[in-house]
């Protein structure tokens, strides 16, 4: 092969490479490109559970009962106060070592204090085959009436 | 703002398989306020109820694998169950509905054969439960007692991330084997349904127990809203524990005390760690939180109970005031929770 044959053979590889290399960075461009208009007329929806809070913010205006658009678990506005009233409040607790009938006991407001939990091996705490829920109890009571309480339920 | 009088109305009832209890400061609206409770836990229930065929929660456990349109109100359920996840690391995980059925809690809880004793034998479970297998005893779940034994192993996979929800279109769709469990949300996030529509009806101060998960919504009575948290909700307020107040927000009380039956020798609890798929064995009997409402207090002491010693120190940085009490009945108080006088 003649030197003249040769110097345009390795032109004209330069100029393929050239070529290559444009059309290379062009393909990329026009891939970012045509990714930003995508994204931009088709925007996603994502249905997947991890993302519910970011598609609960979007839509919480539709619910204000939900808390679910915070991301975090927030504290009271104002932190809970001790009680004035005399209670049993040893900072060593008993074992709960008796549970109470699986049919809570319904009372007035007014009566006396709930009687002593019996024992759950009794055979009157046997499950109730068909529980029936218990008449519905309303009164007016004094504000220094026996707090609710609030355990395991 | 505080209300000033002094006669609080009061009503109790049953509803959501748990007791409930609504106080209003204003006593001459107590019965427009318990049609606008009962409304809203009747609306829960039917949309909620793992134990109704004809709840909602219920049709979607029954088409897992396929996508479900559904009552908006599940969907606001569903959400919130999974912010609960995501905000626990999954610690509470509303998929555990298979792991609860495989434990026995597959009825109402009071149809269930209670436990034989206390705590002490909510201690006993094997390593094979430690790692998430179950001995589901097809003779036990029939109620059968003199046959021989079958026993299947069944491997427990939660897995509230998998769980799809598409608000718009109030559509649902969990995986196939998954059966959704709201009991560890529903209860709480009701009651402040519950207590904020009352309010936003009747305007005046309203607290709303649901099994001992309380949201109190409005003015406070003078003194605010006086409770005494302790193991169990159907104590008495003697019982051991402590009096309170708050004036609004939520307080909730998670307790492996409680909800316990028997299954072959293990006594269980409605509990689970979801890292095992067995009833939480961590260092808390009894956890009480306070918070902005009933569903975070909720969420806190629930995932307090499952987390365990770490418990304390998670609580104290999301600032929440909470009290906890180990099985041996020791106390500890987080952040602001008054201290015991």
């Amino acid at each position: 092969m003649s030197p003249k044959h040769t110097t345009a053979r390795d032109a004209a590889l330069q100029r393929l490479s050239r070529a290559n290399r444009w059309m290379v960075a062009g393909s990329l461009a026009l891939t970012a490109v045509f990714s930003e208009v995508a994204a931009s007329a088709f925007p996603g929806k994502t249905v997947k559970a991890k993302s519910a809070t970011a598609s609960h913010k979007h839509t919480s205006t539709k619910s204000k009962s939900s808390s679910g658009s915070s991301s975090a678990l927030k504290p009271p506005t104002k932190a809970p106060q001790g009680s004035t009233t005399p209670e049993v409040s040893p900072s060593q607790e008993a074992a709960p070592t008796e549970e109470h009938s699986p049919t809570p006991e319904t009372h007035h407001e007014e009566s006396a204090p709930e009687s002593v939990p019996r024992e759950e091996s009794a055979p009157a705490q046997e499950p109730t085959p068909t529980p029936e829920p218990a008449p519905k109890q309303e009164a007016p009571v004094q504000e220094s009436s026996p707090p609710v309480v609030s355990g395991g339920s | 703002m505080r209300a000033t009088l002094t006669r609080l109305g009061h009503a109790h009832w049953e509803a959501l398989g748990t007791s409930v209890e609504l106080l209003v400061t204003d006593g001459a609206e107590l019965s427009r306020a318990s049609e606008i409770v009962e409304s809203e836990l009747d609306a829960v229930d039917r949309a909620c109820s793992r134990f109704r065929a004809d709840s909602d929660l219920c049709r979607v456990n029954a088409q897992a694998g396929r996508t479900v349109q559904t009552d908006p109100l599940l969907i606001e359920a569903v959400e919130v169950a999974l912010r609960a996840a995501e905000l626990t690391g999954g610690d509470v995980d509303p998929t555990l509905g298979v792991a609860l059925e495989l434990a026995g809690y597959d009825r109402d809880w009071r149809l269930l054969a209670p436990a034989r004793s206390g705590v002490a034998a909510g201690r006993r479970h094997s390593d094979r439960e430690a790692r998430g297998e179950r001995r589901f005893d097809r003779q036990q779940s029939t109620g059968g007692h003199s046959a021989p034994r079958p026993r299947v192993i069944a491997s427990l996979r939660p897995g509230w991330g998998a769980v799809e929800l598409d608000r718009e279109r109030a559509t649902i769709r969990i995986p196939a084997g998954v059966k959704l469990d709201l009991g560890a949300t529903a209860k709480a996030w009701a009651a402040d349904r519950a207590s904020r529509a009352v309010e936003a009806a009747i305007g005046g101060g309203v607290l709303v127990s649901l099994g001992g998960d309380i949201s109190a919504a409005g003015p406070a009575p003078e003194r605010g809203w006086r409770i005494h948290v302790t193991d169990d909700h159907r104590s008495g307020p003697n019982a051991p524990g402590q009096t309170i107040a708050i004036t609004g927000g939520g307080l909730a009380t998670s307790s492996t005390t409680v909800r316990r039956w028997q299954r072959g020798n293990n006594t269980m609890h409605h509990i689970l760690d979801p890292a095992t798929g067995a009833p939480s064995r961590g260092r808390w009997r009894t956890v009480s939180v306070a918070a902005i409402d009933c569903a975070d207090a909720n969420v806190a002491a629930t995932a307090a109970i499952v987390r365990g010693a770490e418990a304390c120190e998670w609580l104290a940085e999301l600032d929440l005031p909470a009290r906890l009490v180990a099985h041996d009945g020791e106390v500890v108080t987080v952040g602001s929770w008054p201290g015991e006088d």
